[in-house]
């Protein structure tokens, strides 16, 4: 038996490489989360892997299949160590081509915690919202900068999956991502890490204000469908979007206010001539209207 | 009137086009400029989702609200006596960063009421969408909605700007629009579009000319290859239940459109009640169910190998509607019964494609797995089907349906109540 700490992508695949060349089969191997108590009892396992002799000098893994192990790495539940490797196995002793096996309970397992990172990442592009705030920074020339705040509760362990995304759309602008995992911080050169935090005191950006206006607007009370919402906008993520508490009230009155559409015409409608001199009258107006920049 | 206000009234009256699709666009970032923003070639992001379950992409909103036309279903026809308001250019640009640093969307949808002359006011949208690109670099999307009467000139310039325009058709019929905007004239929409499918078309193959010089030793960069001509390509709408079109002739037209201007997506949009409503117009619930039926049976059409006709014949008992009870693809099953049962480890992807509850994705897991053995009628959930609905349309090495059971005549009701039809055969 092999007790193996890993505590991330890298490490597991460096790890993994030694063990196949040792072919030492996925049953003989446990893994945990580093300084747990498995390792305590069983001691210093990497130096008695190393002693083992090497049977297979460069095992073959698809390039296919690391970049999925590479998001799968980020699923947060300590099994995903034990079946990447298992796969790992079978994909260099068993059949290299085991990945198109879509029925096989592993790979099948493999491609559905895949897709949940895959849901998560998306989600978290998505809702990850940006609070400004300004610091003084004594390095600027002027003195202030604005700088973008963002506090996110990812399902996995995505951060570093998502921060290319945000680095490539906020390029020149100063913020930090912080979740209970880790925290991400760009300074417009640099991306740097830091340990998880909990979550930091509600700070005030007026924008959000306008935003909710939006959200409060933009919505059609004659279309409401909260299921349909529900389903791409689960609850779980309600708490850090600032239009969510709007939902309740906007749902609520949904229905008078459809009701009141379809049901007020009748005695505010004008007859077809009144209306149609209207329509004459108002075009003539916005026509000949040269001041209607100003208003 | 404050910028609130404002807000409020012009995303309100931007709320009635359905679209709001960020896709398709190219990949851009903001590494090489001084702004924020990027696109990819890909899947657009939904940033919120109102509570009417349609996703927030874009800021989508209205550069004013006037307007000179009176088109009856529309909530900013001249005759209508909601508020009006009007954003100016700089307003609608920093909304739109302020929008976008905070991670709120993906870009802008903008579209307009029309004020003094089309001309006039496609050149202010313009306007704006240069504003965006040149003097903040911004990268984000932009969507903008065409003005048909536009100067050609005008067209060309948006598309410099723009990752995807478009003009709406508005109604199903050359009747309907004559009838309900009287001064929309379907003759120059079509042109437009077509102005359009050119510059779209002109710029893709330069661009590909380029890509071929490029990859030829010492061909030096130009500036120029960067620009593409709306990258997204264009869209359209079509109000859903305000005229008596059938969805024969809305599918028909539909499908027109994706061929002769090759259309991104064409929209179908339930006429919705709004505020101060013409008398010309039905006042009811929108027809949602219809709505959704129709993109059903446009995704058939487009990537199922359907005919508009297969789905929607004008001679079947439904005369050219689609059947609300049942999705299309069931409901051609239920007509073609005789096709029944397809055997999971033969049948050609095509056929696949028709078996209810089966889609694209699950199709194409079947092909890749029955390489490597025969399929059992288990190993079909594990491909992500819905076995409930393919029970009786599917034949596996161990499984086929219960004998008669597609002879059944009220087969159909067993599947709008959504019970296993299975259960009520035993």
């Amino acid at each position: 038996m092999v007790v193996i700490e890993v505590d991330g992508f890298e490490q597991w695949r460096s790890h993994s490489r030694e063990l196949l060349k040792r072919k030492i089969s996925p049953e003989k191997v446990t893994w945990c989360q580093p300084r747990s108590q498995q390792t305590l009892l069983v001691g210093d396992s990497d130096q008695q892997l190393l002693m083992q002799p090497v049977v297979c000098e460069n095992p073959k893994i698809p390039r296919q299949f690391l970049s999925i192990a590479q998001q799968v790495a980020c699923y947060r539940d300590d099994t995903r160590w034990s079946l990447l490797y298992s796969i790992a196995w079978r994909l260099v002793f068993e059949d290299k081509y085991l990945l198109n096996h879509k029925v096989d309970p592993q790979v099948s397992a493999l491609f559905t915690m895949r897709k949940s990172i895959g849901r998560d990442k998306h989600k978290m592009e998505a809702f990850v919202r940006f609070r400004q705030i300004n610091i003084f920074d004594e390095s600027d020339h002027d003195g202030n900068v604005e700088y973008y705040l963002s506090w996110f509760e990812p399902q996995h362990y995505i951060l570093p999956l998502v921060t290319p995304f945000f680095v490539k759309r906020f390029y020149n602008m100063h913020w930090s991502i912080l979740t209970p995992d880790t925290c991400a911080h760009w300074d417009t050169k640099n991306l740097t890490y830091t340990q998880g935090v909990s979550k930091p005191s509600d700070t005030v950006d007026k924008l959000e204000e306008l935003w909710k206006v939006y959200y409060a607007n933009i919505f059609n009370p004659a279309r409401l469908k909260l299921k349909a919402m529900q389903s791409e906008m689960p609850k779980k993520y309600w708490k850090n979007l600032p239009e969510a508490p709007l939902i309740a009230e906007l749902s609520r009155s949904a229905g008078k206010r459809t009701h009141i559409m379809i049901n007020e015409q009748e005695t505010t409608q004008n007859s077809k001539i009144s209306q149609s001199r209207y329509v004459q009258k108002s075009q003539k107006i916005l026509r000949n209207n040269r001041d209607i920049d100003n208003i | 009137m404050n910028l609130q206000n404002k807000l409020a009234i012009l995303a309100d009256a931007a709320k009635y086009d359905a679209s709001c699709a960020s896709s398709g666009s190219i990949k851009r970032d903001s590494r090489t400029g001084k702004g924020v923003g990027s696109t990819s070639s890909g899947m657009g992001i939904c940033h919120s989702y109102a509570p009417d379950g349609r996703c927030i992409s874009l800021l989508k909103i209205l550069l004013t609200n006037f307007c000179i036309y009176d088109c009856s279903y529309c909530v900013n026809r001249a005759s209508s006596q909601i508020e009006r308001a009007r954003f100016t250019v700089d307003e609608v640009v920093k909304l739109t960063l302020d929008f976008y640093k905070r991670n709120y969307i993906e870009g802008l949808f903008l579209s307009s009421g029309i004020i003094r002359s089309s001309d006039y006011t496609m050149e202010k949208l313009v306007d704006i969408a240069r504003t965006l690109r040149e003097v903040h670099h911004f990268r984000g999307y932009i969507h903008l909605k065409t003005i048909p009467d536009a100067s050609s000139e005008l067209l060309h310039q948006a598309g410099l700007y723009a990752d995807r325009l478009s003009i709406n058709i508005e109604l199903p019929s050359k009747q309907s629009l004559a009838l309900y905007a009287p001064e929309k004239n379907p003759v120059t929409i079509h042109r437009s579009m077509g102005t359009l499918k050119e510059h779209i078309d002109e710029s893709k193959e330069s661009h590909q000319q380029q890509k071929k010089a490029k990859s030829i030793p010492k061909a030096k960069k130009t500036h120029q290859q960067k620009i593409v001509y709306s990258p997204a390509g264009q869209s359209t709408q079509m109000i859903v239940g305000a005229d008596a079109s059938t969805d024969n002739k809305i599918l028909t037209l539909a499908n027109h459109l994706y061929g002769k201007y090759q259309m991104r997506r064409v929209y179908y949009s339930a006429f919705s009640p709004i505020p101060d409503s013409s008398q010309t117009l039905p006042l009811q619930a929108p027809p949602l169910l219809r709505e959704h039926r129709l993109y059903q049976a446009d995704w058939l059409i487009r990537f199922y190998g359907f005919s508009v006709d297969e789905i929607s014949s004008p001679n079947t008992r439904h005369s050219g509607m689609l059947d609300l009870d049942v999705d299309p693809k069931l409901a051609w099953a239920l007509e073609n019964r005789h096709v029944f049962p397809v055997d999971i480890n033969r049948a050609p992807l095509e056929m696949l494609l028709r078996v209810p509850g089966i889609g694209t994705i699950g199709a194409n897991r079947i092909i890749q797995s029955r390489r490597f053995k025969r399929l059992r009628y288990s190993d079909l959930s594990k491909c992500g089907l819905s076995v409930k609905k393919l029970a009786l349309f599917v034949e596996t090495m161990d499984y086929s349906p219960p004998p008669k059971s597609l002879e059944m005549e009220n087969l159909k009701n067993h599947f709008m109540k959504g019970d296993s039809p299975q259960i009520a055969l035993f």
